[in-house]
């Protein structure tokens, strides 16, 4: 009995010292958000908002969030279209160049710097450097690979059943693959919308190498401006990095349950 | 029912086609024609000659690349080394059933959620030597000032310290996902037969979750490898060259320094780089 | 069979998107984002009035602002040249110019200008447009003038017994009052002021504004214009990290921590925190927070009557004085539709009363503005001097390859307490071997 207690106080302990350990750099962000310029205290004895209304002073704060939002809904929508049909082909259909498949998983060892270079002279070639466009094409390509991935592993893991009766009815693989299986997978659904917002949003390489137009931006880059020519404004950093860390989080939180049960497996929900 | 084989052949190929096509222009044909780039010399006024492996012989001949191949090693397997045996003891603790697990849960991801770029800038406060907690933490126990990004052993310290914190959850909850599989009853049944706490994660847990242990290995080993944005913006590669990995190099080399076709060579580098680290963990996997 | 209607029309949707190439839209390509802090700001919004300035002129064209990151836009400008990508107006780095003269990225300037030669002497007094012209071309139009001197704090001087109004001269002086300014005030044991502030940190400015102005001082070379070969290891080379390296180590007037973080960090915020008596390598774009810290009175902006209060400046304490002068410099590209046009654009940017306001200048580029009464008080004549003492780099077309090898040099020489004389000539020999000859 005695022992279990000594179990439940170290378990306790263990459990302050991760979360501390995760916490921490978030607690010291925001408390340089919020500290005035050159202040060294831990705990600073005025607060100001001043860092958060400077980044509203002009109009590009708010437009680098419209590019970032609107390239991660774009990049959404498109991985989710084609991660459904190629999921699905995967799990479902039979066809020769199956056992290809696994060759997805191999993808993500080509190192996304090393091929930015060509890419610039392709999207170039095509018209579309320097667009919205080619941001979304190039996070969409890289985010691909394991998004199908985990599609067909949901739509393996639904019964086939449901769908079969469907065809059997006359109707499409098309239409059974919207109406059956979508609403079957949703969690799953949910799991790779968040991990492909998430990744889009923190992107930053993408952006830099296929735009250079200033109302392109997106805020990863606005962020990584502030470490300037005239050394680094701490304030305005973090409250920057602050905002921009809200909507993930607000995302992941919402959905948390669906993406940990969708990434990790229902088990741990 | 042949005509059915081949319909459903033929439409596989048409719902695959938008995924092939994508990866096949935007991601293979790039990283051929960056493989053609690094058997080619371009000079500044544009001629291009083509040279062979002479680029690979130059960067496995210069004592800078090998440092550098030498730091991204040390930075992978630094990271790994660190963050493993805590992801095991994070992983048992989450998959114990406690009251406000799941928030905790969901915190406990926060590190991975938030932009690598702000992560970076928060551990670069974190150390700045005038007012940063962590220097004047370190100052206190050694009694000396230490500026940390100044100092080799620091600067990489720092390093490996954010791409810890940035991986670790990561890797717990995966590896978390793993145990639940588990049955409770393999391990009752090891409780009667009197294994201790370590033996039962020894013969039980360890092997039960060996597939998601190389999954995760694999995966962490190539984000950290692929890793140019947040060590270049924490020290450039500095001091020296003494934080400077393949992926930074490469990086300056295109963006920077403009020379294209070195850069073009180290991306292959790192290929192959990725590839023998994911030899090995299949190897290990195959193992027994 | 709507679902496959959409995911035909999505390409068509991106491609929509697509920016359109309209040769009517001039492209200007800068560094400033509005974003980062009071300064980013005050750059973007003179660009946004030189703009509003030229539309008025040229109704029927329109400028698209573009933007990169300071350390990236020359290389930018290059591999999008390679790639057929259109700017039109651009800032550039003058010790850069080099290899875009050998890239081809940028217009030669000169059929288009047409200055007269009283025009042309607005810009050439300064060291700047040495930069600019290669091989009989010009490349780019200074934008202003950087440069660097020291600073001092003169309440240091006088708490140290040190006269105020007498800077050192040379070196020797200048180690002699930092050995008197490094104090311990509280008697902790610790140092609290720093008798010299200057930057070793493992960037560009390092070989800029630290080794090169002490290895002039030495007489040495980076680089080699008739061989094309870097010389950075010799005597002289030595010489430097030796007098670099007993600055920390055996003076004891620079603290270790000046091996890191970014030079504005460690020299500007030292300086103001007190940290330093004396601060090396302090930039001409620094004036106005030591206005506003109250330690100068009417420098800033520039006024007849400028007082140094608290700080005072003296030229580089080296035998030729110089210090590294650079600019942005402004350029066209070449592969812009429109080059005339262009250059009206450009022509916008450097008309010196516009130049004046500039809050990236530093200090006026043009001549004229020397002349004004607001810049005939003592501490604009130091500044002045110290630009026409000033020097470029080197013209290599492999200098960011040189400046990192400098600095990485000298960072393993002074934090791993490698052999300077094997360390520097290991180092020349790797950049050599690639960059030899060009």
């Amino acid at each position: 009995m005695k022992k279990q207690i000594l179990e439940r106080i170290l378990i306790k302990i263990l459990y302050f010292f991760f979360f501390l350990f995760v916490i921490f750099p978030f607690l010291w962000g925001f408390r340089t958000s919020l500290a005035e310029r050159f202040e060294t205290a831990l705990i600073p004895t005025r607060f100001t908002l001043m860092h958060y209304k400077i980044l509203f002073a002009r109009p590009e704060f708010l437009i680098y969030l419209k590019n970032s939002a609107v390239i991660s809904l774009l990049t959404i929508f498109a991985t989710l279209i084609i991660a459904l049909l190629s999921g699905y082909a995967l799990a479902r259909l039979k066809f020769s160049g199956q056992k290809l498949s696994g060759l997805l998983l191999i993808l993500p060892l080509l190192p996304p710097v090393a091929i930015l270079v060509p890419l610039v002279s392709y999207f170039q070639k095509l018209g579309l450097y320097n667009s919205i466009g080619a941001i979304v094409v190039a996070n969409v390509v890289f985010n691909l690979p394991l998004s199908v991935w985990m599609m067909r592993n949901f739509i393996r893991g639904c019964p086939v059943a449901l769908e079969e009766a469907a065809l059997i009815d006359g109707c499409s693989r098309i239409s059974a693959l919207f109406r059956i299986i979508v609403p079957a997978v949703g969690p799953g659904i949910v799991a790779v919308a968040v991990f492909v917002f998430i990744n889009t949003w923190n992107n930053f390489l993408y952006a830099f190498a296929l735009t250079s137009s200033q109302s392109l931006r997106v805020l990863p880059q606005g962020i990584l401006s502030f470490l300037g020519n005239w050394g680094t404004y701490w304030g305005g950093l973090t409250a920057a990095g602050i905002l921009v860390m809200i909507p993930p989080v607000i995302f992941f939180l919402i959905f948390q349950k669906w993406f940990i049960a969708g990434i990790f497996g229902q088990q741990l929900k | 029912m042949i005509k059915n084989k081949h319909q459903e052949q033929a439409q596989a190929y048409a719902m695959l086609s938008p995924m092939l096509l994508l990866l096949a222009i935007f991601l293979i044909s790039p990283m051929v024609t960056g493989l053609i780039m690094s058997l080619y010399k371009t000079s500044l006024s544009g001629i291009t000659t083509f040279v062979g492996l002479r680029n690979f012989k130059l960067l496995l001949t210069e004592e800078r690349f090998l440092t550098n191949l030498r730091l991204t090693i040390i930075y992978v397997i630094g990271n790994i080394s660190i963050s493993l045996p805590l992801a095991y003891v994070l992983a048992m603790l989450i998959t114990k059933k406690l009251r406000g697990a799941t928030l905790l849960r969901g915190i406990f991801l926060l590190p991975w959620v938030v932009a690598p770029i702000v992560s970076t800038v928060l551990f670069r406060s974190l150390v700045d030597p005038a007012f940063g907690p962590l220097s004047l933490l370190l100052e206190k126990i050694s009694g000396k000032q230490i500026v940390m990004l100044a100092d080799p052993f620091w600067a990489m310290g720092t390093i490996i310290f954010h791409s810890v914190w940035r991986s670790l959850p990561f890797m717990a909850l995966f590896l978390a996902s793993g145990m639940t599989m588990i049955p409770r009853e393999t391990y009752e049944a090891a409780r009667v037969d009197g294994a201790g706490r370590w033996k039962q994660f020894t013969s039980i847990t360890f092997p039960l979750t060996r597939i998601h242990l190389i999954i995760i290995l694999l995966t962490i080993s190539l984000w950290t490898m692929q890793d140019a944005e947040t060590i270049y913006a924490m020290t450039e590669g500095g001091p020296g060259y003494s934080t400077e990995v393949i992926a930074v190099r490469m990086f300056k080399e295109s963006f920077i320094n403009f020379n294209l076709n070195n850069g073009a060579a180290m991306g292959i580098l790192l290929l192959l780089l990725g590839a023998t680290f994911m030899f090995i963990y299949t190897r290990i996997s195959e193992k027994d | 069979m709507k679902i496959h209607k959409i995911i035909l029309l999505l390409p068509i949707l991106i491609l929509l998107n697509c920016s359109q190439d309209d040769s009517s839209t001039i492209k200007f390509t800068h560094i400033y984002d509005p974003l980062a802090g009071p300064q980013g700001k005050m750059n973007v919004d003179w660009i946004d009035q030189r703009v509003q300035i030229f539309r008025q002129k040229f109704p029927g064209f329109s400028v698209e602002l573009e933007q990169a990151k300071w350390d990236q836009i020359d290389t930018k400008s290059m591999s999008d040249f390679r790639a057929g990508i259109r700017h039109d107006v651009l800032l550039t780095s003058p010790q850069i110019l080099p290899k875009h003269a050998l890239v081809g990225d940028l217009l030669d300037l000169s059929p288009f200008l047409s200055w007269t030669p009283k025009k042309i002497v607005e810009f050439s007094w300064s060291p700047v447009w040495q930069a600019c012209v290669y091989n009989g071309e010009i490349l780019g139009v200074p934008m202003g003038a950087h440069t660097r001197l020291c600073i001092y704090n003169k309440e240091m001087f006088r708490q140290a017994g040190l006269d105020p109004e007498k800077p050192p001269q040379n070196l020797e002086e200048l180690i002699s009052a930092a050995q008197k300014l490094t104090r311990d005030i509280n008697g902790d044991g610790k140092t609290d002021i720093w008798g010299l502030g200057i930057y070793f940190g493992p960037s560009r400015a390092t070989i800029e504004l630290a080794f090169a102005p002490i290895l002039w001082h030495f007489g040495g070379k980076l680089w080699d214009e008739k061989t094309k070969r870097a010389v950075f290891s010799s005597a002289a080379g030595i010489k430097t990290i030796n007098f670099l390296r007993d600055l920390i180590y055996k003076y004891r007037v620079t603290p270790p921590w000046v091996l890191s973080g970014a030079y504005d960090d460690i020299v500007l915020r030292g300086f103001l925190n007190e940290k330093f008596a004396i601060a090396w390598g302090w930039g001409s774009y620094w004036i106005q927070p030591l206005e506003q810290k109250g330690w100068l009175k009417n420098c800033f902006p520039p006024h007849p009557d400028a007082e140094m209060t608290r700080a005072g400046i003296f030229l580089t304490p080296t035998n030729p004085k110089a210090q590294f002068t650079n600019a942005w410099t402004i350029s066209v590209h070449s592969l812009s539709k429109k080059p005339e046009i262009s250059v009206e654009l450009l022509k916008e940017f450097v008309e010196p009363q516009a130049l004046k306001n500039f809050p990236d200048a530093g200090l006026p580029g043009t001549l004229s503005n020397w002349q004004e009464p607001d810049f005939q008080s003592d501490f604009y004549r130091i500044w002045f001097q110290a630009i026409k003492f000033g020097r470029s780099m080197p013209r290599t077309a492999h200098y960011e390859e040189l400046a990192s090898a400098i600095a990485a040099a000298l960072q393993e020489i002074l934090v791993k307490n490698a052999d300077p004389e094997k360390t520097l000539k290991k180092f020349q020999r790797a950049y050599n071997i690639r960059y030899a000859g060009e």
